[in-house]
């Protein structure tokens, strides 16, 4: 294709076609003021703050909006654009508040602001929570002003709408570029915001202003980033002003592993954003707003701290490490257990089964999963094994939901589904209950609680053209939905999606092989998508009785005897016990890492915690300020087996240390070799040499990964909320309380 | 409406986000006005959400979101009226009654609307009750014509004036 040449300010450059001249002037560096437009979304006009001067046209066309054609002459920076954009900027500035522009005490701000008196004032005001952020601000500095305002004010005198939860809106400062509309709307099937009315009256809201909660917003905070002035702006940081430094942090809530942006001031966490912009990037409202509510919260462990008689007693880490130590070598093997959260991240992981295995020789380890799926463990574990990234779906031409409600928790998910629509990807959604995806996919299967298995062979029998028995509640539609069902489903390739609902449906133990077998007769890529921010690292690092480190089951003898020599340890062969944690009595001392205990625990056993939180019961013996993810360097693997390394934002509150360090620290005092590790890369490196250096890849091999569990098959126990660290995420995180979950 | 109503009334159409306004006028030609039901309901349908639905509405003045009232008042505030003190009267009708046009009350029983010119710039300032124009309206006058729809809660047997019609001009005497 020949290529298209264009001269801009003078300069010729070579463009592509399609490209509009902002998309080429942006490539070549040179800069256009915008406001409306914004780095993932649709271009829009609107603001007509980027008009350019084409030579030939008498207009002033709006360069995002204008394609470029070959040999177009283009001026972008002319006393007649100035005064236009300048005269745009006085029509913008007519709504919306000047005092961040006009104060005529502006350049001496910071040093007014400390005034000396008997006691220390501060004044200095902030008028606006943007503030040195401001889009709107920094285009007036740039474009150049000549006279503030001479347009009659008119201030929109609406109220903040503060009844929301995590962020406030005050529309009277809304420049009405339409990013947050059109964000909200190119992300996620139901659209929350919108236009509303029309000429010197439009503003932006929700159908009869009815609150977002009441509309089924997901809180993603899109709008809020994307927005540029200080009408969004979260509750948290509100008047936090610009922040000091940012970190790439893995999300450890849910095991999609998100990589978010944390913004951090003075040492403190005080926002996280998606690591790209919105429209690629995306948070669930966890991430996006839990987060510094969850590290920085006042109760959080900051000494280690010993229980005498009823009181706590503050120690310092030398004599905890050394009471601790004490303790535990006087523990047989079989009296120690430990239990540690799936949402720890691989190096905890790691050195918490070493430490069981290799000082205390025993195999009690486990994570408190094996409860929250039962039966189904097996099944979740043969899923995990061929589980393919969330990208896949950008290439699929039919998917299938099953127990996945994406409005709050995983509502990233949204952003490919919608894509995969727009493509014209067929979405079939499976879930008893009405949930985000039903209104908007092809197909909504509803069966009963309990009978989601039922279903699914009925679909199988409807692919093979085979007649569906009409059971009790049943109706001919039902068959007749079931058969446009499985036609949408064979458009191949097909993807199925599995949510946490269904991985710990009460029935998963048929429910997964009755998604296998479907799998297998369509030939579909797999995605489930548990809610632990590190279960596959929890089986490949060997965090359970009977799997080792590698994901290997315990009766494989090379692999055994391959971390015998590497440990320089003796192994007990016998296979473990998950349930040895349930049998009250048994164990001298329970160690509990990122949980809570359990309630039964026996009077007689003696309980240390680690954890970022204190505990909820009080049968616990000695605690240990565990540092948060956000304040150590760490790696996690996601649902999908891909690896991701987080880099520490932040220094851990008071004294608080990586649960691995605690852990190395006893280890080394009771006397045991291997343990002498001082930064997370070193364990990063011996887990890779383990594992046969999977470290270097993307993806993890997942060849050697158990799939079977010796667990005494029980129910599935899920607790209704999303856990972290042994709490209900809201307990620490009360906004979140306000959502209908 | 409910949503047999809507599919009923949206039978020749594709289920597609263009089928939006026409099936939003159609709702409101059958029932005059455009309720939160119906809008869920063509949510259901067309697979938009309720605030875009509510969003394209809201655009479009021919739109209303309210139960038609009984009693309808209208003020004009075109240019002569707006010079004859038409403001002054939409001021009276919010002290009045608490009613921004578009706005009915809550029993129901006056619908008011503001409006430009209604044609008999002469007469000015004009407001029309129920069909039946009023001219040189102060607010005093308003006020009697108000308490009469709120006591009587009908002014006259209030027959539908086609658009064709002509105005009927009662003079109200001072
Ligand atoms: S938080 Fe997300 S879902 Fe809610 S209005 Fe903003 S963009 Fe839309
Ligand atoms: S709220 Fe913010 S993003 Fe939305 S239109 Fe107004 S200024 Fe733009
Ligand atoms: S950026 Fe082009 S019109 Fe706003
Ligand atoms: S301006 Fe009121 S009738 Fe014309």
């Amino acid at each position: 294709m020949k290529p298209i040449r264009i001269t801009i300010d003078g300069r010729m450059v070579e463009v592509e076609k399609g490209m509009t001249i902002l998309d080429a002037a942006r490539r070549y560096g040179v800069y256009i003021p915008t406001l409306c437009d914004y780095a993932h979304l649709t271009p829009h006009g609107s603001c007509r703050l980027c008009i350019v001067e084409v030579e030939g046209s008498p207009k002033t066309p709006t360069s995002c909006t204008t394609p470029v054609e070959d040999g177009m002459i283009v001026r972008t920076q002319t006393p007649r654009l100035r005064s236009l954009r300048s005269e745009l900027l006085r029509l913008f500035l007519s709504e919306h508040p000047v005092s961040c522009l006009v104060c005529p005490e502006q350049d001496h701000c910071d040093e007014c602001m400390i005034t000396l008196r008997k006691s220390g004032v501060t004044t200095g005001c902030r008028s606006c929570p943007k503030d040195g952020r401001c889009e709107l601000q920094e285009l007036v500095l740039r474009i150049g002003l000549d006279n503030i305002p001479t347009y009659p004010v008119h201030y929109r005198n609406l109220p903040i709408e503060k009844g929301d939860p995590f962020f406030d809106r005050d529309y009277n400062l809304c420049v009405l570029c339409g990013r947050c509309v059109r964000i909200c709307e190119e992300t996620h099937f139901s659209g929350t915001l919108t236009y509303l009315a029309r000429g010197n009256k439009t503003i932006i809201g929700t159908a009869y202003g009815r609150s977002h909660l009441e509309v089924g917003c997901s809180f993603c905070g899109a709008c809020v980033e994307v927005c540029p002035t200080g009408a969004l702006v979260e509750k948290y940081s509100k008047w936090d002003g610009k922040p000091d430094g940012e970190a790439l942090v893995t999300c450890p809530i849910c095991s999609i592993n998100c990589t978010m942006r944390l913004e951090t001031k003075k040492g403190e966490v005080i926002n996280s954003l998606p690591a790209e912009l919105p429209g690629k990037g995306q948070l669930c409202v966890y991430g996006r707003f839990g987060i510094p509510e969850l590290v920085n919260h006042p109760y959080r462990l900051r000494v280690p701290q010993m229980k005498e008689g009823l009181s706590w007693r503050n120690l310092e880490w030398d004599e905890a490490s050394q009471v601790i130590a004490e303790k535990l070598f006087n523990c047989p093997a079989d009296g120690f257990g430990c239990l540690i959260s799936a949402s720890s991240c691989n190096e905890d992981l790691y050195i918490a089964q070493k430490f069981a295995r290799v000082v205390m020789r025993t195999h009690q380890i486990c994570t408190p999963v094996v409860d929250t799926y039962g039966g189904g463990m097996a099944g979740v574990m043969r899923l995990l094994k061929q589980s393919v990234s969330i990208d896949a779906l950008d290439t699929v031409r039919s998917i299938f939901c099953i127990g996945l409600d994406a409005r709050y928790a995983q509502s990233v998910v949204e952003l490919n589904l919608v894509n995969a629509r727009k493509r014209g990807a067929a979405l079939v959604t499976l879930h008893p209950k009405e949930h985000s995806l039903s209104l908007y996919a092809d197909q909504w299967l509803q069966p009963k609680e309990g009978e989601e298995a039922q279903l699914i062979y009925d679909l199988i029998r409807a692919i093979h053209n085979k007649p569906i028995p009409v059971r009790k509640g049943m109706s001919k539609e039902n068959v007749k939905q079931l058969q446009g069902t499985a036609q949408f489903i064979q458009r191949a390739p097909l993807a199925i999606l599995i949510g946490p609902y269904a991985l710990t449906s009460p029935n998963n133990i048929n429910l997964i092989p009755a998604i296998e077998e479907l799998s297998k007769e369509l030939n579909a890529l797999i995605i489930p998508l548990p809610a632990e921010g590190n279960l596959i690292g929890s089986i490949m690092m060997g965090t359970y009785p009977d799997i080792l480190p590698g994901g290997v089951i315990i009766s494989d003898e090379e692999q055994r005897t391959r971390l015998v020599n590497r440990w320089s340890v003796p192994m007990p062969i016998h296979e473990g016990d998950c349930s040895f944690w349930k049998k009250p009595g048994k164990l001298q001392v329970l160690m509990m890492i990122g949980e809570n205990p359990p309630a039964n625990v026996s009077e007689t056993t003696y309980v240390i915690m680690q954890n970022i939180y204190p505990p909820r019961q009080s049968k616990v013996d000695f605690l240990l300020p565990s540092a948060a993810f956000s304040e150590t360097n760490s790696s996690w693997i996601n649902y999908a087996g891909v690896m991701h390394l987080s880099h520490a934002a932040v220094r851990p509150p008071g004294k608080a240390l990586a649960s691995w360090e605690i852990l190395c620290r006893i280890a080394r005092l009771m006397g045991a070799r291997g343990f002498d590790f001082t930064t997370p890369e070193e364990i990063q490196t011996e887990i890779a040499r383990i594992m046969g250096g999977f470290w270097e890849k993307g993806t993890v091999d997942r060849f050697n990964m158990a799939t079977t569990m010796s667990y005494k098959t029980r129910k599935p126990n899920p607790e209704g909320e999303q856990d972290y660290l042994g709490y209900p995420l809201s307990h620490w995180a009360e906004g979140l309380q306000s959502l209908n979950i | 409406m409910e949503r047999s109503d809507i599919i009923q009334l949206s039978k020749d159409l594709v289920y597609e986000k263009g089928s939006l306004i026409p099936l939003l006028q159609r709702v409101q030609q059958t029932e005059g006005y455009i309720s939160e039901e119906s809008i869920r309901e063509i949510a259901r349908l067309l697979k938009i959400s309720e605030n875009h639905i509510y969003g394209v509405a809201s655009f479009y003045s021919q739109f209303r979101f309210q139960k038609p009232g009984k009693n309808k008042l209208k003020v004009c505030l075109g240019t002569a009226c707006h010079v004859q003190g038409g403001q002054l009267l939409a001021q009276e009708v919010e002290k009045q009654l608490g009613l921004h046009s578009g706005e009915t009350t809550p029993d129901g029983n006056i619908e008011y609307e503001e409006v430009m010119c209604l044609g008999c710039c002469a007469q000015a300032a004009v407001v029309e009750i129920n069909g039946l124009i009023y001219s040189k309206m102060t607010s005093e006058k308003l006020i009697k014509k108000i308490n009469e729809l709120t006591s009587h809660s009908e002014i006259s047997a209030s027959l539908p004036v086609s658009e064709e019609e002509l105005p009927q001009i009662v003079e109200e005497s001072a």
